[in-house]
This record gives structure tokens, sequence and C-alpha cells, in this order.
């Protein structure tokens, strides 16, 4: 069944890693609800993508451990819903 | 200018540590650092400065200047997978990166280490269409392990060796690197220093004990064990490793297409080839096991079928380096996520010795119903038009296996990788898991340039064969030692097997009218000769082995052969069929 996921992606703040995380869930077709990304205030060199997710739990399982082996990924952390990714941003969902 | 002023740095022992020298020279400097003996590619604009600096270097470096830069992937892609070091490529800009693709590609999925270098246009005229420019970084992000595009001459250095970091290490694979022209042209202190560590990097898993014991106790309780071993054994050098856990074990083994030639085909415990294509028993006894022990393998498609029909009655161990392929496609019950080698030392130090002969039986019975119903017909036809079966063999009875097949991609690759008796790690080079046609020629080249003394033989279908002949011209330039088997039946074989058995015999554009391939290698001054003859083919192989220099072989094979056993697409496994029931 699938549901909302909240992924956040800590990585070295490189160009291409961002169309890199995009490639992997464009590739097993998962639909991105919500993207936020940007640079650590006090290091640029550390950047954070927050996506929303809509897929099955064992595809994300499987595309998280994909995303964690590009070479500038540092860690991931996995919510599942979106409410992770509404409360750390401060906005509120559409319609919700 | 003279040639020697024309670089005033060049390498000199006695050089100081830090010198100002161009990012062209540094890219040179850092391969000849990384002890580079040999480059594949092709020059062109934006990669000219790399060329004018790689011309003082030719007593360090060698260079092949294939004839397309499809033709220097695969050919850098053959010496990696022989040499096990990553092979280095240079392309230009624009359509030079673009030809690479199709190798990045296949080295991509076929964990195979690549350095491809890439000229670029001048950083200011990045994203503005200029001419030979191309968006190379997104269009190769999905084929390459690592990219970098380098606009600064100063970060030349770090991405180099940054670059032979990745490509090699852990689960091995192709990198690009793509450098503007004004950063080949700036002036940088060159100084080189070998990357051994990255901070977000973790490319060799430590070994969980705990997860070796759980295996353990499963392969101690197991009667009906299989090891299925993948490239992983030859990447990291496991093959004594696997044969001592095998022989403790007294556990049959079977190879996946890449990972053929990690385990001797003639050692008693050998189960056959894996996959759509491959030997019947390993297929038929996938669900007869109780334990599969994969190592250093993904549950590709080819090997499983239909996974919902594949090995459910049996428990999964899963040796892996890649966190990625535990529970991709086979659900493991216990993951050992560890390079190959070290796992299976783990696993021999702990296991108890055993036998299981009963088990092993049934391998040899399976065995021997596929040599009464296909293989004695494949090696021995009493009449008719030469079958492939029988050139494989008897090219593998002549060689003992004391040689590099390369192998393209179709009827020739399946029946290469059931009947070639591969004896030693690394002599089995093909395109597995992207399956390119064209693939073989060239990265036999490659395969020939690794110092060595076993004969390299391209074994080639008449369709693959034209998608990249021009590497015929790099063949003769450098003359280099290749044997070129075509085996020719005038079609895109498989894919008419398909068409004969799914597609009610339509045989839709697979029929090709070919031209006088005797006489056009001819015109590359390479000895060429045509077998139509049965009686006239041995003589002819022993002919191409006996020759010193390159040397080809056309073979005219009946014409509508199918190559059995199969699981047909999307069945299980032990749905293999042995024979067509026309």
């Amino acid at each position: 069944m699938k549901k909302d996921f909240t992924l956040e992606v800590f990585a070295e703040n490189n160009f291409n890693i961002l169309n890199r995380m995009i490639n992997a869930f464009n590739r097993r077709r998962i639909r991105i609800k919500n993207l936020t990304a940007y640079e650590m205030e006090d290091d640029f060199h550390t950047g954070v993508a927050r996506f929303v997710l809509y897929t099955t739990r064992e595809n994300m399982a499987k595309v998280r451990a994909q995303v964690e082996k590009f070479i500038e990924v540092e860690r991931t952390v996995l919510h599942d819903g979106a409410e992770a990714y509404f409360d750390k941003t401060g906005k509120t969902a559409p319609g919700r | 200018m003279p040639q020697k002023d024309a670089l005033l740095t060049k390498t000199d022992p006695g050089i100081p540590a830090a010198v100002s020298i161009t990012g062209a020279e540094a890219v040179i400097r850092c391969l000849v650092a990384e002890q580079v003996e040999t480059i594949f590619g092709y020059p062109g604009g934006a990669i000219m400065p790399i060329y004018d600096a790689l011309f003082h270097y030719m007593d360090q470096v060698k260079h092949i200047l294939t004839r397309h830069e499809q033709g220097a992937i695969h050919a850098a892609q053959g010496y990696a997978r022989v040499a096990g070091k990553p092979g280095v490529v240079f392309a230009t800009s624009g359509p030079g990166a673009t030809n690479l693709v199709t190798g990045l590609g296949d080295a991509m999925i076929d964990s195979t280490p690549l350095v491809c270098i890439t000229g670029q246009v001048a950083s200011q005229l990045l994203g503005t269409d200029a001419f030979q420019e191309t968006d190379v970084m997104n269009i190769t992000i999905p084929v390459t392990k690592w990219n970098v595009q380098i606009t600064r001459s100063e970060d030349i250095p770090d991405a180099l060796s940054k670059a032979f970091f990745i490509a090699r290490s852990g689960r091995p694979g192709p990198v690009l690197v793509d450098i503007t022209k004004d950063a080949q042209f700036g002036k940088l202190d060159f100084q080189f220093r070998p990357c051994t560590h990255l901070r977000t990097y973790r490319p060799i898993p430590v070994l969980d004990l705990k997860e070796v014991e759980a295996a353990v106790a499963l392969i101690d309780a197991a009667q009906k064990p299989f090891i299925l071993a993948g490239q992983g054994i030859l990447i990291s050098g496991a093959t004594d490793a696997l044969i001592a856990f095998a022989e403790k074990g007294g556990i049959p083994v079977s190879s996946t297409l890449l990972g053929l030639s990690g385990f001797p085909t003639d050692h008693p415990l050998y189960g056959g080839y894996l996959g759509m294509h491959g030997n019947y028993g390993p297929n038929k006894n996938i669900n007869q096991c109780d334990l599969v022990i994969a190592v250093g393998m993904r549950f590709d498609d080819r090997v499983t079928g239909d996974v919902s029909k594949y090995a459910r009655q049996a428990k999964v161990i899963h040796i892996d380096i890649d966190r990625a392929e535990i529970n991709k496609n086979i659900q493991a019950d216990v993951a050992v996520l560890a390079d190959a080698r070290e796992a299976l030392m783990a696993l021999s130090s702990r296991i108890r010795a055993a036998s299981h002969e009963s088990w092993m039986e049934r391998f040899r019975q399976l065995r021997k119903e596929e040599y009464d119903k296909i293989v004695v017909k494949d090696w021995f036809p009493a009449a008719g038009e030469i079958k492939m079966g029988e050139v494989i063999h008897q090219l593998s009875g002549l060689t003992g296996g004391n040689a590099i097949l390369v192998t393209d991609v179709g009827q020739h690759q399946m029946v290469a990788a059931r009947y070639f008796g591969f004896r030693e790690p690394r002599t089995n080079i093909t395109s597995g898991g992207l399956g390119t046609m064209g693939f073989a020629l060239p990265a036999s080249m490659g395969a020939a340039l690794v110092p060595g003394n076993k004969p390299v033989i391209a074994i080639i279908g008449d369709g693959g064969f034209q998608m990249t002949l021009q590497e015929l011209g790099t063949i003769f330039q450098y003359q280099i030692p290749v044997k070129i088997i075509v085996l020719n039946n005038n079609f895109l074989g498989m894919v008419r097997q398909w068409q004969q058995l799914f597609f009610e015999s339509r045989y839709s554009f697979t029929e090709m009218v070919n031209p006088d391939f005797v006489q056009l290698v001819g015109a590359y001054h390479i000895p060429a000769v045509e077998v139509t003859d049965r009686d006239n083919l041995l003589p002819a192989l022993t002919e191409m082995l006996h020759h010193e220099g390159p040397y080809f072989v056309e073979v005219k094979v009946e014409k509508e052969e199918n190559v059995f056993p199969m699981v047909p697409s999307g069945a299980g496994v032990s749905d293999m069929i042995l024979e067509f029931n026309k």
C-alpha cells in the first residue's frame, strides 16, 4: 500500500547530488510530493534535502539504500508520513 | 616550437614536490602517479590541451587511438576486467562524451572500474549551447558511480585521485571527470596526494560476526546447500577462498554469467551455469535446495526468472559488499554485508566439514539428462551445418581453458558460457547486465593489452560484429593480437529464436544480408579465413591459435539454430525447457 514518507538526506553539497537523488526516485516512478533543499548555515559544504515521497514501504526501503550509497551522502533519516516535513519547515500541508 | 621546449615542466624524478604546471599536464601526471599504463581515447577540440600534454609523456603512458569513443570505453572495460584495475578513457566534449554513455551504462551495471576524462567547453560557455557543448554531467548521472565537473585547474589533482579511489573501491564502477578547457589551460602548483578515504563514503563494510555465526548455523544444518557465485568472487579475488569454503562444506557451486571463471568448471563441485540459458541442473535444483548461499551476485532477473517461483522452499544467505543489493530482488534470511573473500574465509573457518553426496548426485543426474538431450547434439552433430556449440567445444579443447574469452551478446554468448571450460579467474569477459551488442571486439582489444600470456579470443555474432567493426582499424594499427571468431548465421539469432518460440515464427527484421567479412577484414591486412565445412573447423581454429598477431575466422553456422535449455521469459526457473516442441 502506498503512503507518504519523509526522507531527509544529509550530504555534501556538491553539484549534481540533488539530481542523483531525484533520479533515484524517478527511476522507480516514486512520486515526489514535496521537496526542500538547502545548505547548512554554518557549513555550506553540507546540505540537506527533505523529500515527501508517496510509495510503498518496500520500495521506500529499497530506494533509501540506493540513495545512501551515493558517494556524497552522509546519512538519511526516514519518517512515516509527511508530518516531519511540515513540522520542521514550518509550512502547512495544502488542504490540511 | 621544439617538442622538448613545449612543456618545460615535464615530470622529472628530481622535480620539486610542488611545481607550477598546466591543468592539462596535471591530468597526465596524476595518471602517471596512479600507475596508469594504457589510455583508450579519441581527441577533439575540448580535450586538445590534455592530448598536447600527453604528447610529452608518451614514454610513460601508452595511448590507444580507437576509431570511436564507444570502442575506447569498451576497450577500457576489457582492460579493467582482466587487469583488475580501472580502465582509463579520454574523450572530447559533446558527441565524444555522449558516445561514452553506452559503455558507462554497461560498466555501471557490471561493476567495472573506469575513469573517464572528458574535455568540456570553457567554463564561461557552460550552458550557452556552445559548439560541442552538452550537459555531460546530467546525462551521465544514472550511469556513473560518481561524476564531477572541474572548472579550476587547481582542483584537478584531488578530483582525479578521488576518481580513482571511488572507481576501484568497494563495489567498483565507472567515474567521469569533466574538465573545462580553461581549467586545462590554467596553471596550478601541482602536488599529487593519493585518496584513501572520503568522509561520507564507506566502501568496505565491517564484517558483522553475528551475521557470520547466523550463516554458519544455517550452513551446518542444511542438507541441500547450494552456492551461487557471482562476479564479486572475481572482484575480491576470492576464488581460492570459495574453493576452500565449498570443499570444506561439500557444497555445489554454480556461477552467474559474470561469475564464470570465478570457480573452475572442471571442479567436482561445479554445478553449472545459472540463468535463462544456463545449465539444466542448477536451474532445476534451485527449487530443490534447502539453503541458498549467494556470494557477490545480485539475483538478476535473468538468473531468477519469476521471483515468486524462485527458491521459495529455501533459506537464503546473501553475501554482498553493496547494501542496496540486500533484499532488492530476493529476501535474505541472513545478510552478510562484506567483501566476498573476507566473508568466505570467516565462514570457512567456522563451518563443520561435511559432504552432501546424494545432493551432488542430483546435479550429476540432471547434467547427464542435459548432455543426452542437448549437449551431445551440439558438440557432435552427425550431419548438417556447423553448430555454435561444436565451435566452442573445439575451442575449449584446443586451449584447455588457457585463454581469455571475450563474448558479445546473443546466442553465441550463451553457447560460450555453457560450453567453454573456464579454469582461471578473469578469463570470461562479457557484457552481462546491459547486454551491449558490439561490446566484444573493442573489449577484446583492451583485454589483449593487459600484460599476460593467455590468448584473447573474441566470440561474436554477425550482428554485434557490425556494430563496432570500425575497431578493426585499431587492431590493425597497433597489431593487437586478438583472435576474432564470428559465428555467422545471417540472423540476429537470439531475437529470431524468440520470434520463433513466442511470436509464431514471424521473423520481423532479424535476417541480415552481410558483406564478405573475409574481404572486409582483409582490407585491414588482418589474416582472415571462412569456414563452411565441418572438416575445416579444427584446422582453422588451430591455425588461428598458432598465429602470433590478430587473426579472423568466420564460421558459417546453422541459420536457425536455437539455444536450449531456456527459461521462457516470465516463467519460473523450474519451468526450464530442454527442447522446443513444434
